[in-house]
């Protein structure tokens, strides 16, 4: 493995969390402005989209940090748990990364307006979508709780 | 609208292969490390991560079509914005390459490292050469079969890494 790809792999759970935090308290600030919903997508789309491409980069950093620990914890009792955590979190990344990919388009139907808004209301009662991407997503944050088991360190002690 | 179930059944895998993109890039890493071409490996494994989530993406966003199409009127025009808002069509509609990218540089790699022979490399070439072309000339009837043949084409190195990987 070179220097900078080491550690580029090693970087990702902790970067993985510090652009989730960033990106959500980014969406925060939104939140915090006056206007309705819609209306604050329009106004502060380019703060939205900003944010979503940390919370982006976040997701994508699931899989490689679940690898990460996984090789942490090899030849070590819970190595099986650790697996069955890091094809958890490959599925469950691209979940998460599909409601953010989603919320790109938002400020898309914010600005259409009309019938556009049901196509957002739509997110959660759509079995295909809210299934995917407002459900399974939650396997992400369950594969790196898995990883954390203290039976992956016991040999350590 | 008719064939939504379809269309959401093919990108549920669609999306499973844009998610097997990053592992396989990594697979293809581990066949060349401590070889020649182990950096470009690596490269081609840090886009295949980005690249795979760019395609996944589009694939995403094909899921949220059949609503559109079902509410018409003003939603039409968000489906028209996927090509020109430039966070949406940079992303989703052009960076995903990245993933094709990285997995052809995976598959030099592996030449180069002498992982594999110039012969099967040919094949894997072919292979490419008719996803590219069809992609360029819109001939869907190339490109969608080459997928398939260039998924059983990488059996064999799998196997290789299988018996490798302890």
């Amino acid at each position: 493995m070179t220097k900078f790809f080491k550690l580029l792999y090693v970087s990702t759970l902790p970067a993985g969390f510090v652009f989730a935090g960033s990106g959500l308290l980014w969406l925060y600030y939104i939140r915090q402005q006056d206007g309705g919903f819609y209306e604050r997508l329009v106004t502060y789309a380019t703060d939205w989209n900003s944010a979503h491409i940390l919370l982006l980069l976040s997701a994508a950093m699931i899989f490689p940090a679940a690898l990460a620990i996984r090789q942490l914890v090899a030849n070590k009792p819970g190595r099986a748990l650790a697996e069955i955590a890091a094809v958890m979190a490959l599925f469950g990344s691209f979940f998460l990364g599909g409601q953010y990919v989603i919320d790109f388009i938002m400020p898309l139907i914010a600005r259409a307006g009309g019938e556009a808004i049901t196509v957002h209301n739509e997110f959660f009662t759509d079995p295909w979508v809210n299934t995917m991407f407002y459900n399974l997503q939650d396997l992400a944050s369950i594969a790196l709780l898995l990883r954390l088991n203290p039976a992956n360190y016991k040999t350590s002690y």
